[in-house]
């Protein structure tokens, strides 16, 4: 399953927070961040939820499926 | 701050370790070659102070294997980040430190058989094989504590140690498993073997794979007291799609070990289905969860 994510964008937006202090704030370690943003892993619902609350926007303004498979759901 | 300063002591003193290991290395190679060439059973009293200074250049060099390993494992846990060298260092470097013990026995054996007047061909194999072995580990331990050493000086710098100590124990464990395999292969490949070949494929296998049981024991001791867990969930999904790729590796292992003892006969399958499986396992699932963690 594919899913988008604009973590990188977020993270710039916040100061250009670093990927150790988003992965430190939300309990996974960097590699984590690090492949949720390259789009290699896909997060838990909790860990998604977690790093919506870290930059306070609603999860899917920062996670979001393809188009596609958007319309199949 | 007194972290930092613990970990640069140790770099620090694994350098010292690894230079002064290098002089007792040097000067043991020097003894062996000489008493290789040149012991007999008339001059063997004239060289007990030779014999003393080997010994004790030994007990040396297995102190600075601990030394050197702690470095390296401080190295780890100080956000070194994974390093498929100092992993090397660290897999030959436990090996290396146990076959210390295989020395003192083997130069044991040489001591009695120049006496009895018989040759000791397979026993020098072992002794310079083994230091060969120890001279690869203080090479790559040296590369990867010079670049802690750089690294120590910069107080803010370095990686999430759970994600090196992760990478760290899998690489560890990767390579022991070859490291085990071989040595299996040189146990079939010596035909004198033959009658102690079982009891040799187990002895090596545990040998082999103690750096990974050691790291793991390590690992599982030293493990971040604040971590609110033991993984993080792209470790626990790396380890299942490991352990999913690992299944069917360990299977065909087993499948052809099973065909071989069926179907070829004198093949020594009671010793090996027990340690042909650890290292399939260890090999495959290690290595995938490594390897996933790093770019998967």
């Amino acid at each position: 399953m594919k899913l988008l994510n604009n973590v990188r964008r977020c993270r710039f937006d916040a100061g250009e927070m670093s990927q150790q202090e988003l992965a430190d704030r939300v309990g996974v370690t960097r590699m984590t961040i690090y492949s949720i943003e390259k789009g290699k892993y896909v997060p838990s619902a909790a860990l998604a939820l977690k790093i919506a609350r870290v930059f306070g926007k609603p999860v899917e303004e920062i996670f979001s499926l393809p188009e596609e498979e958007g319309d199949e759901a | 701050m007194e972290r930092i300063i613990g970990y640069r002591k140790a770099v620090r003193t694994g350098i010292v370790g690894l230079i002064s290991a290098g002089v007792m290395l040097i000067y043991n190679m020097g003894a062996f070659i000489w008493y290789d060439l040149n012991l007999t059973p008339q001059n063997m009293d004239g060289v007990r102070w030779m014999t003393a200074l080997v010994m004790l250049c030994m007990l040396g060099l297995g102190i600075v294997h601990l030394t050197v390993l702690y470095a390296l494992w401080r190295d780890v846990r100080r956000g070194g980040g994974p390093s498929i060298l100092r992993s090397i260092a660290i897999s030959l470097g436990v090996v290396s430190a146990i076959m210390l013990f295989a020395d003192a026995a083997a130069l044991s054996d040489i001591g009695k058989q120049t006496l009895a007047g018989l040759g000791s061909r397979g026993e020098w194999l072992i002794v310079y094989g083994d230091n060969g072995l120890r001279l690869v580990f203080l090479a790559l331990a040296g590369f990867a504590l010079s670049r802690a050493n750089r690294r120590a000086k910069d107080p803010v710098s370095g990686e999430d140690p759970r994600d090196g100590e992760f990478i760290t124990v899998h690489e560890v464990g990767f390579i022991s498993a070859i490291l085990a395999v071989g040595a299996v292969v040189l146990a079939f490949m010596f035909p004198t073997l033959e009658p102690y070949r079982a009891r040799l494929v187990w002895l090596f296998t545990a040998i082999s794979i103690a750096p990974w049981a050691l790291m793991l024991l390590l690992w599982f001791v030293t493990r971040h007291k604040d971590a609110a867990r033991w993984w993080d969930e792209k470790q626990v999904s790396d380890m299942g799609r490991a352990a999913l790729m690992a299944l069917p590796f360990v299977g065909a292992v087993l499948l052809v070990l099973f065909v071989c003892g069926v179907f070829v006969p004198g093949t020594s399958v009671t010793a090996l289905w027990f340690p042909g499986f650890v290292v399939a396992a260890v090999l495959s699932f290690s290595g995938l969860s490594a390897a996933f963690s790093r770019w998967g």
